[in-house]
């Protein structure tokens, strides 16, 4: 069984603990005071870029991401995009709805862009420079992905896909066909194969 | 002479970007950016060449890793190299734009994905050109004299293609 983790609704008094947090942390370990620090202002930076969408509590935002288009865009709770060399670009065209599901962790780079719908699950890792796209030169279809997916480094997911729970993309793929549950997708086109496991599907711990 | 003025502003602009790495040779040239961050180490070695114009280029080296890059090589920009361990990159090597080149998959395949698996490290030897956006992955061995097409993934020890690419 996967634990949901409980998220706290972002009052003042949380605010007031977070600080008192800080400060003590301050003095104790100062570089990890830092990365707290750090956090807390990607909160607050992650307020100000989705004040457009519904945006549950806690999302971070680390680094630059641009949120495009006139389309509905909804992020769940403590989802969190970080910075990097490149920034994070949501495109949700007129009529499109992007969903990114609470704990969702995206790098920088990715791109997102949805016509009609982009769906993505729970818990997933999306690793720097990955495109999803609901619309290409040829087609439009919706994009779903579901819970514990894990999208490596560059991999492209391509309109009309549906990737199953807890599977893998390896670095590099580009995505054109639907990916089953607990499988390791590989190449361009994407071939995948099932992930065997002794250990079972991921443990997943709050972040 | 404004032409060597050019040369002492772009040798003063080399050293400001490359001011993090623990080693320089010389006539190292960078142009555009170079970020470098992380606790470990960087050297670049004699005449290697940063072209950093088109996107930043990104030397990341974690905490006690180490990262080489040998003597008259060639990087082109956006390229990002992220090295848990070691990255060493040989000699005149050509790198293209883009790349990404990681000594470590960051998360366990199986199990708890936030376990991250040990580092291992990558290895690339003297006069390989690497296309762009070109993804070299952990554990890679690259021998010399090899040739990789654009957008080609690198996972294990490997010779690439023999006078072809794409």
């Amino acid at each position: 069984m996967m634990r949901e983790p409980v998220v706290p609704a972002v009052t003042g008094d949380l605010i007031i603990r977070e600080l008192l947090g800080l400060l003590r942390l301050l003095f104790s370990r100062p570089r990890a005071a830092l990365r707290r620090l750090e956090r807390l202002l990607g909160v607050l930076r992650a307020r100000v870029v989705f004040r457009r969408c519904e945006c549950g509590a806690l999302v971070v935002a680390l680094g630059d991401v641009n949120v495009t288009g006139d389309g509905s865009i909804r992020i769940g709770d403590r989802v969190q995009f970080a910075g990097g060399m490149f920034a994070t670009t949501l495109y949700a065209a007129p009529g499109g709805v992007i969903t990114v599901d609470a704990l969702t962790f995206l790098s920088y780079g990715v791109s997102i862009e949805a016509s009609q719908r982009v769906q993505i699950g729970k818990r997933c890792q999306i690793a720097s420079m990955v495109l999803i796209r609901d619309r290409n030169e040829l087609t439009t279809a919706p994009v779903t992905i579901g819970d514990d997916v894990w999208l490596a480094y560059g991999v492209i997911v391509e309109p009309g896909v549906t990737i199953g729970n807890d599977s893998v993309v390896s670095a590099g793929s580009v995505v054109r066909s639907d990916i089953p549950p607990f499988s390791l997708a590989q190449g361009n086109p994407a071939t995948w194969s099932p992930l065997r496991s002794t250990a079972g599907p991921p443990s997943l711990k709050p972040i | 002479m404004r032409d060597s003025r050019i040369a002492v502003w772009d040798r003063l602009r080399t050293r400001f970007q490359l001011r993090r790495c623990a080693a320089i040779g010389t006539g190292v040239v960078v142009r555009g950016n170079v970020w470098i961050h992380g606790e470990g180490r960087v050297v670049v070695e004699d005449g290697v060449v940063l072209d950093g114009r088109a996107a930043p280029i990104e030397l990341f080296p974690w905490d006690a890793a180490e990262i080489v890059i040998g003597r008259g090589s060639r990087i082109d920009g956006g390229t990002s190299i992220e090295a848990t361990r070691s990255v060493r990159i040989g000699a005149r090597n050509t790198i293209g734009g883009f790349c990404r080149i990681m000594d470590s998959h960051f998360h366990a395949l199986l199990g708890d994905r936030h376990v991250r698996p040990a580092p291992r490290p990558v290895t690339i030897g003297d006069d390989v050109t690497i296309g762009p956006r070109s993804i070299v992955m952990a554990g890679a061995a690259i021998e010399p004299g090899s040739t990789f097409g654009a957008t080609s993934v690198i996972r294990q020890t490997t010779r690439g293609l023999d006078g072809t690419a794409g």
